[in-house]
């Protein structure tokens, strides 16, 4: 404890600064000298700490350790001059110097050492020459290794490269020769199995030295039987009577070919339609080897075309005999196409087959021009079908009335290609109907007058009726005048009613003078409750007369027909007087008559006239439509006859059924006028 | 409801109906116009004197039949007919059915006029029957059963003295009943008696 309590006192020592006298510039030269001294060596040994820690490798690096201690030490006796400066610890700065004495010696001896050691350590300079040169041999070897293998490589792969080149030849001509075989087989199988065509060779002189199965399946001899043998049996008689085997051979040898189709025969002796070829065999100097003959049998295929010829003559009869034309428009083309008879019913030369569609219009009669081109165009569609009747204008002034039915055919993209059909001469048809029409209208007025004289006095009634209303009204109205005062409110009223009375006596009239007249029938768009109650205004008296009741059931809002008004109301006319007929010998229960309409799925109006008279024996209900059937003492049988072709000429239908109580029910239909509303 | 004569129009045409009551109107008559007869029947009508005008076709039950029906109904109005031509064997049947008359269309007013007239005249004389019918069984009503007996009697032409024999009572008594009788039935006289015992449809019985 003393002895350090000593070594960290002054004791009775002077700073060392007083050795300095002070002076301020001396004191810090040896500071400022001193210091800088201690931190540079002071660092020194963290360097070579570094130096060390990171070069484990370097030789001796206990050395570098030694140097270290030595140096820090050296830096702590310069701290320590700092120090002793101002504070006289001289026994402290003596062991400082003691502790460097004892770092530094021992590092000095051992440095003396190590010399030799170190000098043996090769220069870095000498180092990097050996290494170059060692680098340069090596690469030298390497070059001498490449060049080597590459020579190696290149001779591997030429050799590769033939060997490939041989292989594929090999396989090359194994091939071709495979195809050769093959083509060679595939030909003989071809000719020798094709059944179809005879072929067979020939030698110069004509006899047969191969055959295929064609020839045998055609001429019905095998190989073996024809080798050898001369080809001239294969023609019938009178061929080789004029030596056409031989003539054939030389023609073939001669043009190199010959071609025919004629008769041949067959093992059998049956004969066949053949077409032959024979073609002469030569070799590269022309010498004849023989011939090659080929031979088809046509037969099938010349019975084909003589049907077809037969069966266009049939077509052709029959276009004839039925007066009907064929004929094929193109649309695309705009090409119409047409039979003979076609021709001749349109009056133009039979040979002009083709022609232009619209020098047909010109054919087609002027007013009907704009409806068969819009009815041909609305049927070009797939599964268009063109049914048309229109006039022609022929060249020879006639005018005559065709029909022309047809189909649209239709190419992949369903757009029409063609439209085929048939045109007809309706004329005299047309003729025979419209005879037939002025028939009917005239024996329909007659039936119609006949009835309206039936009802004479019942129309005469309705007539009354409106005239009595109208005389007495004028006679109160008289009276009305004539009171005092004069009652003119009534007077008024009177009069209105005269005018009205008046009136409805005119409509009667009119309508009795429209059932009178004899007019070609005109179809318009009519409402039949509106016939149906004008009818009722005609026979309103009848009713009366006879006591029937009439009810009608009449479906409100009915679409409108199309048809002409007085013959319907003929009708309608007829199945009343009818109903109330059967219904005169009816005594002890109500004598009712209905009328009753209603639309009916098909698009029709359904008209039915019921009465609860004697009724329709089941046996009669067939025969009440024929004309001149009556069962009656005053009827002549033409009413329900003449109505009956009345709504068949409208496109409905009549017909009566019995009723399960009393009497029967007449009823008919109408079809809906196109577009109006069900 | 005012006891006005009244003619009862029935035609199914309401043109016709309605100018016939137009002209029954203009002398001021008054009119009511039906379609059918049962829309007839079915009307309120008032009981005062009155026809029907009544048109021979009808629909359904002809005027004739509707005749009848009423004949059956024991409705008793005289019935004029309106016919059309050609319906003269109709009307024949309706004058023996009881018809009043028969009109044939188209009519002048005056006819139909002087056929209203007729007819009403003839409801109103079988109405003042009717009443006095009506009024004698009234009062024989009161009558108890020997004044009935004494009337009978009295009617049968019988005096005094034959009626109180025949009661087998005094002829004091029989004079008393048949002062009785006089009284209850308001005659002043025998004569009297003897016609409304014929209304009455007693018969006069004769010893």
């Amino acid at each position: 404890m003393e002895f350090l309590r000593k070594l960290f006192s002054s004791g009775d020592f002077m700073p060392h600064g007083y050795c300095y006298l002070w002076q301020p510039a001396l004191i810090w030269l040896h500071v400022v000298s001193d210091t800088l001294i201690a931190l540079a060596y002071f660092s020194i040994p963290l360097t070579l700490i570094y130096f060390v820690r990171k070069r484990r490798d370097v030789p001796f690096n206990w050395v570098f350790v030694c140097f270290g201690v030595f140096i820090l030490t050296c830096g702590a006796t310069h701290a320590m001059e700092v120090w002793t400066l101002w504070h006289a610890t001289y026994w402290l700065s003596g062991a400082v110097k003691g502790v460097t004495a004892l770092a530094s010696v021992p590092t000095a001896i051992l440095l003396v050492g190590l010399i030799p050691k170190a000098l043996a350590i090769p220069s870095p300079e000498a180092l990097r020459v050996e290494i170059a040169e060692r680098k340069r041999t090596q690469e030298d070897l390497r070059k001498a290794k490449d060049e080597l293998e590459r020579r190696v490589e290149e001779r591997t792969s030429e050799l590769r490269k033939i060997n490939a080149d041989l292989l594929a030849e090999i396989v090359q001509r194994n091939l071709a020769e495979e195809e050769l075989r093959r083509s060679e087989d595939r030909m003989r199988s071809l000719v020798e199995t094709v059944k179809d065509y005879a072929i067979f060779g020939l030698d110069p002189s004509g006899r047969v030295v191969s055959w295929n199965v064609g020839a045998e399946h055609i001429k019905g001899y095998d190989a073996k039987e024809i080798m050898g043998q001369h080809f001239s049996r294969f023609y019938p008689p009178e061929r080789l009577l004029i030596n056409q085997p031989e003539m054939q051979l030389r023609v073939a040898a001669a043009e190199g070919r010959f071609e025919e189709d004629g008769w041949r025969v067959r093992k059998d002796g049956s004969r066949f339609w053949a077409n032959v070829v024979i073609t002469a065999l030569r070799d590269r100097d022309g010498n004849l080897l023989g011939f090659s003959k080929i031979t088809r049998d046509l037969t099938e295929r010349k019975r084909a075309e003589e049907a077809l010829r037969e069966s266009e003559e049939q077509l052709r009869l029959a276009q004839k005999a039925s007066g009907s034309g064929v004929w094929d428009w193109n649309p695309r083309t705009g090409v119409v196409s047409w039979s003979e008879e076609h021709s001749r019913i349109f009056g133009v030369a039979p040979d002009q087959r083709d022609r232009p569609w619209k020098s047909f219009l010109q054919l087609v009669h002027a007013e009907d021009r704009t409806r068969l081109q819009s009815e041909a165009n609305s049927a070009l569609k797939p599964g268009g079908e063109l049914d048309v009747e229109y006039r022609i204008s022929r060249a020879d002034g006639q005018v005559r009335w065709v029909v022309s039915k047809g189909r649209t055919h239709c190419g992949d993209g369903d757009e029409p290609v063609r439209m085929i059909g048939l045109t007809q001469d309706i004329t005299e048809r047309k003729q025979l109907e419209q005879a037939l029409l002025k028939t009917q209208t005239e024996l329909a007025h007659l039936s119609r007058v006949m009835t309206m004289g039936e009802l004479t006095s019942s129309i005469a009634h309705e007539v009354n009726q409106p005239l009595a209303a109208v005389v007495m009204n004028g006679d109160a109205c008289l009276r009305w005048l004539a009171a005092e005062p004069p009652n003119l409110n009534k007077v008024r009223e009177s009069l209105a009613s005269i005018i009205q009375q008046a009136a409805r006596a005119g409509e009667v009239i009119t309508r009795i003078r429209a059932l009178a007249k004899k007019a070609t029938p005109q179809k318009t768009a009519l409402r039949i409750d509106e016939l149906i109650f004008e009818v009722i205004g005609l026979v309103g008296g009848e009713l009366a007369k006879h006591h029937v009741f009439l009810e009608t059931e009449l479906e409100s809002g009915l679409p409108v027909v199309f048809g002409d008004r007085v013959q319907l109301e003929q009708v309608i006319l007829n199945l009343i007087a009818n109903g109330i007929e059967a219904m005169s010998t009816v005594t002890g229960r109500l004598r009712d008559l209905s009328i009753a309409t209603k639309t009916t799925e098909g698009r029709q109006i359904l008209i039915s006239v019921r009465d609860c008279g004697s009724g329709l024996a089941p046996e009669l209900i067939d025969h009440v439509f024929e004309a001149f059937f009556t069962t009656k003492q005053a009827g002549i049988g033409l009413g329900l006859s003449i109505s009956r072709t009345i709504v068949e000429t409208h496109g409905g239908r009549l017909w009566a059924t019995a009723n399960p109580a009393h009497g029967a029910t007449f009823q008919f239909t109408l079809p809906l006028a196109a577009g109006a509303a069900a | 409801m005012t006891v006005e004569p009244t003619v009862f129009v029935i035609d199914d045409d309401k043109a016709v109906r309605l100018a016939i009551k137009n002209v029954l109107e203009s002398v001021g008559l008054r009119a009511e116009a039906f379609a059918s007869g049962r829309e007839f029947l079915k009307s309120e009508r008032a009981d005062a004197p009155g026809c029907l005008v009544l048109d021979v076709r009808l629909p359904g039950a002809s005027g004739l039949d509707f005749q009848n029906e009423l004949a059956a109904a024991k409705v008793e109005i005289p019935i004029i007919f309106i016919t059309g031509h050609g319906d003269i064997p109709m009307s024949v049947q309706a004058m023996k059915a009881g018809a009043v008359d028969f009109l044939t269309k188209p009519f002048r007013d005056q006819d139909l006029l002087d056929a209203v007239q007729r007819a009403m005249e003839r409801d109103r004389l079988r109405r003042e029957l009717q009443t006095e019918v009506m009024e004698a069984r009234k009062r024989f009503n009161t009558l108890t059963p020997r004044e009935r007996e004494v009337m009978e009697l009295v009617n049968a032409g019988l005096l005094n003295k034959q009626i109180a024999s025949q009661l087998g009572t005094s002829e004091t008594t029989a004079k008393i009943h048949r002062g009785q009788v006089m009284r209850k039935m308001q005659v002043q006289s025998v004569p009297d008696l003897v016609r409304m015992a014929e209304r009455l449809g007693i018969p006069s019985q004769k010893c």
